[in-house]
C-alpha cells in the first residue's frame, strides 16, 4: 500500500521535473532569439556557465561568509529561543506574565531594528548577528512554548503515576513531546533568518551572497545575480530538507496521516 | 496488602460551577482480590482511582494502607483508559518506563519489560511506536507496563472500554492469566457489567453523580474462570441486581420518569 503511494508520488515528481525542464528550454530559446530581454533574463546556459566561473573565483568565500553569519545568528537566537520557550511552557505562571511582552515584540519585523543595532554595536559583525539572532529568536520561542503547552496532560500523569520526579517529567515528557514544534520553530526561524542575512548583506557589507547580488544589479551583471539567487535557493532547500529529515527521524509519530 | 477508603469526597471547580464528583465514598479492599467498581458514566470512578493512586488529592476523607510503602517499589500503578503510552517511545521503552523510576538499572528494566511484552504476545513489536499498533495492542502494552512496575496494588481504569467485543474477550483472558501468575490486589473500574462479573471477586456498584457506593456484591465463581460462568443462574442473579441499581441511576440522570 505504502509502496504504491510512494511510486505514485514519484510519477508526480517526474511530471513536475519535466515541466521545469520544458520551462527552462523555452526560456533558453526565448532569450537566445531575443524574444525577451537577455539582459533581464539571460539564457539559463549562460547563467550556468557564469555560475561555474564564479565558483572558481572568490564566490566560495562569499558563500562561506553568508553561511557562517547565518548559522552564528541561528545559534545565537535559536538556542535562547528554545530554552525560553520551553521554560514558558513549563512554568505557566511565567508565561502569563511574559506573554504580553512577546505579543508586543513579536510582530515587529526585526530588520527594522538593524539601524538601532548599528548604533549599539557599531558597523561590526555584532550588529548584523544581533539582527539575525533577534529574527530567529521569536519564532523558535513561540513554537517551542506552544509545543510544550500542547502536550497532553495525560503523559505527565502517566510518568507521575510511575513515580517519575519533576526531572523525569522534563526529560521523558516535556523534551520529547515538544521536539516536533521546536524543530518547526527552528525551520521558520532559519527561513526568516536567511532572508534577514541577505537583506543585511545588501546594505552594509562587501562580503556575502547578498553583496554579490547587490553588486550584480549595480553593474548590470544579471548572470551573477541569478547565480546568487540559485545558490540561495539551494541553501534554503538544503536547510528545509534537513530539518524535515530530522523531524521524520525524531518524531515519526507526528507523520500519521 | 489492604487499604481502606474513608469517606472520600471530591469537588471540582469554583463556587457557582462547583460540582461534586464523589460524595462520601467508603470501602475496603484486601489481600490479592480482584475488585470491580461499576457505575454509570460520569459517576467519578476514574476520579476515585486517581485519588487512590495519589495523583489527585481528595477534597475530604483519606485512603489508608495497612503496609507502609516498600522502598523502591510502587504502591500503585494505573492502567489508563486510553492506554497512556508515550507516543515518542517504542513498545520496549514504554514498558520499561514502568520500572524506570524505581531504582532499577536500564538493562534490568529492559530485561523485565521484554519478559512482560512476551507475556502479552507482542515480542515482534518491541521496536514499534504506539501509532503503528492497533488499539488492542496498545492496551496490551499498557497492561504489560503496569505489571512490569510490580506495584502493590494494580488500578485499572476501564482498560477495555475502547475495544471491540472480540478483542475485549481475548484481553480479559490475558489479563486474568497474567494476574494469576502475579497475584496482587486489583481495583478495576468499568461500566461493563459482564466484564465485572467475569473478572471480579467482589463488585461495588456506584450511583450516578455525585458518586456514592450503593451496593457490594460478592462473586463466588472459582478460578480459573471460563466465559461460560456468565451463563449460570448465579451470574444472571448478579446481573439483575446490578442492573436494578444502574437502571434507577441512569433513569435519574436522564430524567426519565418511572
Amino acid at each position: 500500500m505504502r509502496a504504491r503511494i510512494r511510486s505514485g508520488s514519484a510519477t508526480d515528481r517526474a511530471i513536475a521535473a519535466a515541466i521545469a525542464a520544458v520551462l527552462i528550454v523555452i526560456w533558453e530559446l526565448a532569450a537566445r532569439r531575443e524574444w525577451i530581454s537577455s539582459l533581464v533574463f539571460p539564457p539559463p546556459s549562460r547563467i550556468a556557465a557564469d555560475f561555474v566561473t564564479l565558483w572558481h573565483q572568490q564566490f566560495v568565500e562569499h558563500v562561506a561568509y553568508t553561511l557562517s553569519r547565518f548559522f552564528t545568528g541561528l545559534v545565537l537566537g535559536g538556542i535562547p529561543g528554545i530554552i525560553t520557550g520551553l521554560c514558558l511552557g513549563w512554568f505557566p505562571r511565567l508565561r502569563r506574565i511574559v506573554d504580553p511582552f512577546i505579543a508586543a515584540f513579536h510582530p515587529v519585523p526585526k530588520i527594522v531594528l538593524f539601524p538601532l543595532f548599528i548604533v549599539i554595536f557599531g558597523m561590526s559583525e555584532w550588529s548584523k548577528l544581533a539582527a539575525i539572532a533577534m529574527t530567529v529568536f521569536f519564532p523558535t520561542l513561540i513554537n517551542s512554548a506552544a509545543g510544550a503547552r500542547e502536550i497532553s496532560p495525560l503523559y505527565f500523569e502517566v510518568v507521575r503515576s510511575y513515580g517519575g520526579s519533576r526531572a523525569a517529567l522534563f526529560r521523558h515528557v516535556l523534551l520529547p513531546g515538544s521536539l516536533p514544534m521546536v524543530l518547526t520553530g527552528v525551520r521558520i526561524g532559519a527561513n526568516i533568518g536567511l532572508l534577514v542575512t541577505i537583506a543585511i548583506e545588501f546594505t552594509v557589507t562587501a562580503q556575502g551572497i547578498g553583496s554579490i547580488i547587490w553588486l550584480a544589479w549595480q553593474t548590470m551583471r544579471t548572470e551573477d545575480l541569478y547565480a546568487g539567487v540559485v545558490t540561495l535557493s539551494l541553501i534554503g532547500i538544503t536547510i528545509n530538507a534537513s530539518i524535515q529529515w530530522l523531524l521524520r527521524r525524531v518524531a515519526p509519530w507526528q507523520l500519521r496521516d | 496488602m489492604s487499604f481502606v477508603v474513608h469517606d472520600i469526597s471530591k469537588e471540582y471547580g469554583e463556587r457557582a460551577s462547583r460540582t461534586t464528583a464523589l460524595a462520601g465514598v467508603s470501602f475496603a479492599a484486601r489481600g490479592a482480590e480482584f475488585l470491580s467498581i461499576v457505575g454509570p458514566s460520569g459517576c467519578g470512578k476514574t476520579t476515585l482511582l486517581k485519588i487512590i493512586a495519589g495523583l489527585i488529592p481528595p477534597t475530604s476523607g483519606r485512603v489508608t494502607f495497612d503496609e507502609p510503602a516498600a522502598p523502591g517499589r510502587l504502591r500503585t500503578s494505573l492502567v489508563f483508559q486510553d492506554h497512556g503510552l508515550l507516543p515518542w517511545y517504542d513498545v520496549l521503552e514504554n514498558v520499561a518506563l514502568g520500572l524506570r523510576f524505581q531504582n532499577a538499572s536500564r538493562d534490568e528494566a529492559r530485561e523485565k519489560a521484554r519478559h512482560f511484552i512476551v507475556q502479552v504476545g507482542l515480542e515482534r513489536f518491541l521496536r514499534h511506536h504506539p501509532h503503528e499498533l492497533s488499539i488492542g495492542m496498545r492496551q496490551r502494552v499498557g497492561i504489560a507496563r503496569a505489571f512490569v512496575a510490580d506495584p502493590q496494588i494494580l488500578l485499572l481504569d476501564e482498560p477495555f472500554g475502547s475495544l471491540d467485543a472480540q478483542t475485549k474477550l481475548v484481553l480479559q483472558e490475558e489479563l486474568l492469566r497474567i494476574w494469576s501468575e502475579h497475584r496482587k490486589l486489583v481495583v478495576h473500574v468499568t461500566h461493563d457489567i459482564e466484564e465485572a462479573i467475569l473478572l471480579s471477586d467482589r463488585i461495588f456498584v456506584m450511583s450516578g453523580r455525585p458518586g456514592r457506593m450503593r451496593e457490594e456484591i460478592a462473586v463466588g465463581f472459582p478460578r480459573p474462570r471460563r466465559l461460560d460462568v456468565l451463563g449460570t443462574a448465579a451470574a444472571s442473579d448478579i446481573r439483575r441486581r446490578i442492573w436494578d441499581i444502574l437502571r434507577e441511576e441512569v433513569r435519574e440522570s436522564l430524567c426519565v420518569p418511572e
